[in-house]
């Protein structure tokens, strides 16, 4: 496309902006963060009131829920991605979809849902100190993660394999452990790992579910932080969980390595499902059903009830004046504008990243490490900008906050805008711009007419995913927010703390405006992907 | 009572909301110890016949072995081998992990499967390619490896999808003599499935044509054919 020279100006222009940031916003905030855990500093006086016993404790609880969550995932998705792929029926897309559907959801809409479930429908969820729930919970987010990962592999399967298998004498037993089981067993591997990673970066969930009672690392930071203002404490915590999470990221990455031999197949031969399977399909998916179906129902019920039933009250009060409402109304005008603005510098820094790499194989790197703040989780992100900026820049005022608050939900969408961007960049066959450019396209050209039209529907679509994943941050937004204009996620749980049946109907409104703000830009981003595929 | 295959009446159908047939009413015998060429165009419904002989795929109809009601019998415990069109050796498994599979699903044990494994690579040309993993065989070799697989249970019939349709044509004309030398030796009754009427020549004794779905007229072989009949 360009001469080596120009090519590499370019490249280096390019990657510049997303280094600036990180430098900025990630790097010098964990580096700072690090320092303060280990001796500190910059954090002059304070000492910690966090002991090694309660480290401890955090730690094992942090495995042991995302262990349990790991496990109902993989009891209640496996079946429901067997039902969804091993055989075509009608409808069957359509359920999948639904069941895909949560993972989009801000988890602060998840965990009211399942709060609200287990005061109205299964108290039995509420039981020691709401872990079942917490679990629960877990395995709602999750059950996306087996049906995306696992689905694929299994719908992919090629049925003449089944058929030569069965040919050669294969029963049933046979037939799954020799053939489906090889298919899978890695994206079984890689959607376990995965889910424990989400798992054990659930902070909204836990909080929300098991209060201050069930402490994870992530919430016994934040504990640390509003409850004892115990900023060291809270890097300690912030530096072992993303210690932990790095480690279980490098375990992940190796687990979905596609394997050499795979018995999947591009073009695969799948057959119509009989009446004779519909027990099997039935079976498979009612666990999953009930689990997404449930909570999700309960909560637009309980958003449209008031003490004397049905009523819009709740939705009303979110626009009025007085009260709990209005506090969430202004925040819902918060956290639009921020998640807009977070979403544009989300997409500038993954276009750019994603251009150099193109442009230059040394920039590599720089798309490479955009995924970091997703490796870290969250909250580590959260209270690295809070320990490395917001508290050095705590003179500079309200400006301060609303800068980190941007930045902290564009870090934490950055990562998956550029996973949309590069296969889309990396698709384009680098002959079109030889093509353009023996046509008389300049560099400049080539970027206008060759890669821009090609590119747009992937950049509109990076927009939107990034819009949606910011307007639901709570994670990092929860240590930055300020208490007089916090996003609609932070004041959802602010609100959740006070007493009250109209706090929580209020809540469940708030929630519901959330869960319908991030749902829509999925939406909108899903079909600009599929156009992109096309 | 027929010995051999009898199919009698035979229907399958495309599944979908308006069912279209894709085999209508086949009615046709292989004895024991012979072959017969399934000859026809595209579509015409030739390879649905045979994967409904081998249970693949659902059927109405009548259809038996020395007598006894094949249908009602699973897939897998048919006695009916494959040998598919792309071959569709298990990409995870090496060779002799391929031609054995059948054999474990016998139950044999290892030191048995492995002397007979070595049998079938040896009666195909591909001896010590054991340990080799199936992606890394060229076309030719993947089919001879299929075939080997499809006969190493001893199968009492032997089906073949379009076995060579993905090769080359010179290696078609050479793999389809070694291929029917292959059956004879292995003393195989055999259905081959194929458009091509001189890849049916050499590989059969007998002639069907199928067209639209419907079995249509058997022919002698010709005179000309290069190889005897078994």
């Amino acid at each position: 496309m360009f001469k080596n020279a120009s090519r590499g100006t370019v490249a280096a222009f390019a990657a510049a902006v997303p280094v600036a940031f990180l430098a900025v916003f990630f790097v010098w905030p964990l580096l700072v963060t690090a320092r303060s855990a280990i001796d500190g500093a910059g954090i002059a006086g304070q000492d910690t009131t966090i002991s090694v016993r309660a480290l401890g404790v955090a730690a094992i609880t942090t495995l042991g829920l995302a262990s349990a969550g790991t496990g109902l995932t993989l009891i209640i998705g496996l079946p429901a991605v067997w039902a969804l792929n091993r055989r075509r029926w009608r409808g069957s897309r359509l359920v999948a979809a639904l069941l895909t559907a949560p993972f989009v959801l801000p988890t602060v809409v998840v965990a009211l849902a399942f709060l609200t479930v287990r005061r109205d429908v299964m108290p039995f969820l509420g039981a020691w100190h709401g872990i079942p729930a917490i679990i629960a919970a877990l395995a709602f987010f999750n059950v996306a993660v087996v049906l995306r990962t696992v689905g694929p592999a299994l719908s992919s399967l090629d049925e003449r394999l089944v058929a030569a298998a069965q040919t050669l004498g294969a029963s049933p037993r046979h037939v799954t452990m020799r053939i489906i089981w090889p298919a899978v067993r890695r994206a079984v591997g890689g959607a376990s790992a995965v889910t424990f990673l989400f798992c054990s970066t659930s902070f909204g969930l836990v909080l929300v579910l098991g209060g201050t009672r069930v402490q994870t690392l992530e919430t016994a930071a934040y504990i640390e932080l509003t409850a004892f203002l115990d900023l060291r404490g809270a890097a300690i915590i912030a530096l072992i969980q993303a210690c932990l999470i790095v480690l279980v990221t490098i375990v992940t990455s190796r687990l979905t390595r596609r394997p050499v031999g795979s018995t999947t197949q591009t073009s695969p031969v799948r057959i119509a499902a009989t009446r004779k399977n519909s027990f099997g399909i039935i079976a498979g998916l009612s666990p999953a059903v009930v689990l997404v179906a449930v909570p999700m129902v309960t909560l637009v019920i309980r958003s449209l009830t008031g003490a004397h039933g049905a009523t819009f009250a709740s939705y009303r009060a979110l626009w009025q004046g007085d009260g709990a409402g209005a506090s969430l109304g202004q925040s819902i005008v918060t956290s639009l504008w921020l998640a807009v603005v977070a979403a544009v510098v989300a997409s500038t820094i993954g276009v750019c990243a994603t251009a150099a790499a193109a442009l230059d194989p040394r920039a590599r790197w720089v798309r490479a490490a955009t995924v970091g703040p997703l490796a870290v989780s969250s909250v580590v992100v959260g209270v690295a900008l809070l320990i490395g900026l917001a508290v050095p820049l705590r003179s500079w005022g309200q400006s301060t906050t609303v800068v980190l608050l941007i930045a902290a939900q564009a870090l934490v969408a950055t990562p998956l805008v550029v996973r949309v961007l590069a296969p889309a960049l990396d698709a384009i066959d680098p002959r079109q711009y030889a093509a353009a450019a023996t046509l008389g396209a300049s560099p400049f050209k080539v970027v206008v007419h060759v890669i821009a039209p090609r590119m747009r529907a992937a950049i509109t679509s990076a927009i939107g995913l990034a819009f949606a994943v910011a307007v639901g941050e709570f994670g990092a937004s929860v240590f930055l927010a300020r208490p007089g204009s916090p996003t609609l996620p932070t004041a959802i749980v602010r609100l959740l703390s006070k007493p009250g049946a109209d706090n929580i109907a209020a809540a469940s409104a708030g929630a519901v405006v959330l869960a319908l703000l991030a749902g829509t830009a999925m939406i909108v981003a899903d079909m600009t992907r599929k156009e992109v595929r096309r | 009572m027929t010995t051999g295959l009898a199919v009698r009446g035979l229907n399958v159908t495309y599944p979908g909301s308006t069912p279209r047939f894709a085999v209508r009413d086949a009615t046709f015998s292989v004895p024991t110890n012979s072959s017969l060429a399934l000859v026809g165009p595209s579509g015409s419904g030739k390879s649905s016949l045979l994967l409904a002989i081998a249970g693949v795929v659902p059927s109405t109809g009548a259809l038996t072995w020395d007598g006894e009601d094949l249908r009602a019998v699973p897939t897998y415990r048919r006695g009916v081998g494959v040998v598919f069109q792309d071959g569709q050796l298990f990409p995870h498994l090496s060779v002799g992990d391929n031609v054995g599979f059948g054999l474990e699903m016998l139950g044999l044990r290892p030191r048995d499967r492995a002397s007979r494994v070595q049998e079938l690579l040896e009666l195909v040309g591909l001896s010590g390619t054991e340990k080799r993993p199936v992606t890394e065989l060229s076309g030719g070799e993947r089919q001879r490896i299929a075939l080997a697989r499809t006969l190493a249970p001893r199968p009492r019939l032997v089906l073949l999808d379009e076995p060579l349709s993905s090769l080359d044509a010179d290696l078609r004309v050479r793999l389809a003599v070694e291929v029917r030398e292959v059956l004879v030796a292995a003393g195989a009754t055999w259905i081959v499935v194929t458009h091509d009427r001189a890849e049916a020549d050499v590989m059969a004794s007998q002639l069907l044509t199928v067209v639209d779905g419907r079995v249509a007229k058997r022919h002698p072989r010709p005179s000309s054919a290069p190889l005897k009949a078994p």
